[in-house]
């Protein structure tokens, strides 16, 4: 599996990578939704892409619409992981095409309970 | 983005930040991101401290019908300890000035976002700025002081009469 | 301020001897974190020194308050979704087809802590089931008053919320309310809630299609375990559905339960 971490904050691509290295993930970076379009139109198609929102250059939210306009990456799972966090927001986010959304402040297991909801992750046996 | 910059509404334009955001809000918002970023049994005493002379800031803009500022300032040991308890286990043996600044800045900005979401009308975020100084604050400004670790930890929240 | 890997590997023996629930190295963070204030209320200095004092002398509250705190918290929405999955696509389909189309179907959330599970039965009732807010009556229930509180006021924490809740579900049936977010009237409507003890005497509930006794089992001992089965059973319809957590069993507990594979989970049936 290969997730795509999409953040203008380091700290935040450490942590949000480290966690799905952790388990199994391969990680590529980007600082912000252009850079990432970028490496998706030079063919790197992930499984998983989580996605902060308010990033320079280009937002997570014109990057969830850009990637929905191309049918070659509609495999990709797309994962708001942001601060905004008001009802609207997420409507607009679910609306634009992204699959899951997660409100930061998140923990590792707020994290994983996602992706076990998008079944990115083998159900962890209690 | 272009309908989160209108003209101003009456009423929230007005309101103080303490008004639109009281203290017992700013704790609440301060406590959910101490407790899942910085560890779960890592919690911010609301005492009164000592801010010593040299301190770094971090801020976020709210850009919307109300226009304000969140500012986080500590002093810079507490910036990299806190840099060092977002990161876990994973920050590495040196962080430098750029991995503070970075991590400092994202808590600034998480604190921005979830004091944002609680106005009344839809805003906007700046993207995090990272410095010695904050700009100046105006007359209204908001003073949540807490302890983490023993050190200060402030939050200011203020309005801000002009665009970012 | 991590732990000793002989007193993490002696804390998971414990939890898994007396829950059947597994801590996996690389889970000392959580261990330590949630047994810190499990050691400052017992006077312990730290966890090590909870843990040592355990090891040396073990007494039944000590290993009962150890494995709370590592078992109970865990609260939340469709994580560990297989029962909630096949609620939704199998066992509401098939009383669907069983029941009246008058008829109430009615749940039974037997220990339903701050009322995640309760809600996430409703939101799935209200996706699989036709007027699925008013045919649906789900029983709420927990030993603690303040959980049944909590339940019934029907607000959650960001945190709370983040924890395995479907975005689409988030937006759908909840609302910002403050620092918190609240469940829709249409749903809290479904919720009916009250303190029980599940090792006393039960009032007449019920009867129910379906019941979740899920991650309670394990704190009793085997001839609670085998009246509390008896009672519940009671409660049931003869056709109803019973949800135990994943380290639960009635085999070789109370025969009165026949096991039915779906998908990757189980659920039980009254034996007629």
């Amino acid at each position: 599996m290969h997730a795509l971490v999409i953040d203008d904050s380091r700290a935040m691509r450490r942590i949000v990578g480290g966690i799905l290295e952790d388990l199994g993930y391969e990680i590529t970076q980007a600082g912000d939704g252009q850079e990432a379009l970028d490496k998706l139109e030079a063919g790197f198609v992930p499984d998983l892409a989580c996605i902060d929102w308010n990033m320079p250059v280009m937002d997570g939210l014109s990057f969830v619409n850009a990637v929905r306009e191309n049918p070659e990456w509609r495999d990709v799972t797309l994962m708001m992981v942001t601060t905004e966090s008001e009802h609207g927001q997420i409507v607009r986010a679910l609306a634009a095409g992204a699959h899951e959304y997660l409100i930061k402040p998140f923990t590792p297991d707020a994290l994983r309970d996602k992706l076990s909801l998008l079944g990115l992750v083998p159900v962890e046996v209690p | 983005m272009s309908e989160l910059l209108s003209a101003p509404v009456d009423g929230i334009s007005g309101a103080t930040a303490a008004e639109l955001l009281p203290e017992e809000t700013v704790r609440a918002i301060a406590d959910e991101i101490w407790a899942s970023f910085i560890g779960e049994d890592e919690v911010l005493v609301p005492l009164d401290g000592e801010l010593p002379a040299a301190t770094v800031s971090a801020w976020v803009g709210i850009d919307g019908p109300w226009r304000g500022r969140v500012v986080l300032t500590t002093s810079a040991s507490a910036a990299e300890e806190l840099t060092r308890a977002l990161l876990r286990g994973r920050a590495p043996a040196v962080l430098d000035a750029e991995d503070v600044e970075d991590g400092f800045g994202e808590l600034a900005n998480v604190l921005g976002g979830g004091l944002k979401a609680l106005l009344p009308e839809a805003s906007s975020l700046t993207l995090p700025m990272v410095g010695a100084q904050p700009p100046a604050s105006g007359p209204d400004e908001h003073l949540v002081s807490s302890l983490w670790r023993g050190e200060r930890v402030d939050v200011v929240v203020c309005s801000v009469p002009l665009p970012h | 301020m991590s732990l000793a890997a002989a007193d993490f590997s002696y804390v998971a023996d414990l939890v898994r001897r007396e829950s059947a629930i597994v801590l996996s190295p690389g889970k000392e963070y959580l261990v330590e974190a949630r047994l810190l204030p499990v050691a400052r209320r017992s006077g312990d200095a730290g966890v090590a020194q909870l843990v040592e004092r355990s090891r040396r002398r073990p007494d039944k509250a000590t290993t009962q308050s150890i494995v709370e705190a590592l078992t109970t918290n865990e609260t939340s929405w469709y994580r560990d979704g297989d029962p909630f999955s096949q609620l939704g696509t199998s066992v509401f389909p098939q009383l669907l087809a069983q029941r009246s189309p008058g008829e109430k179907i009615r749940v039974w959330s037997a220990a339903c802590s701050s009322g995640q599970e309760p809600y996430t039965i409703g939101m799935i009732a209200s996706e699989v089931v036709p007027a699925g807010t008013s045919r649906v009556a789900i029983t709420a229930t927990d030993l603690s008053q303040e959980m049944v509180d909590r339940t019934k006021a029907g607000r959650f924490s960001q945190l709370e919320v983040n924890r395995g809740l479907p975005a689409p579900m988030l937006v759908r049936h909840f609302t910002r309310a403050g620092t918190e977010w609240e469940v829709s009237p249409a749903l809290r409507s479904m919720v009916t809630t009250s303190t029980l003890n599940l090792a006393q005497p039960y009032p007449r509930m019920g009867p129910f299609d379906v019941v979740f006794l899920r991650n309670v089992l394990i704190y009793f001992d085997v001839p609670t375990k085998q009246d509390i089965l008896r009672k519940v059973r009671a409660q049931m319809r003869p056709d109803g559905w019973l949800f135990l957590g994943a380290a639960e069993t009635t085999l070789g507990v109370d025969p009165g339960w026949e096991r039915v594979a779906l998908g990757r989970t189980s659920a039980y049936r009254p034996i007629a």
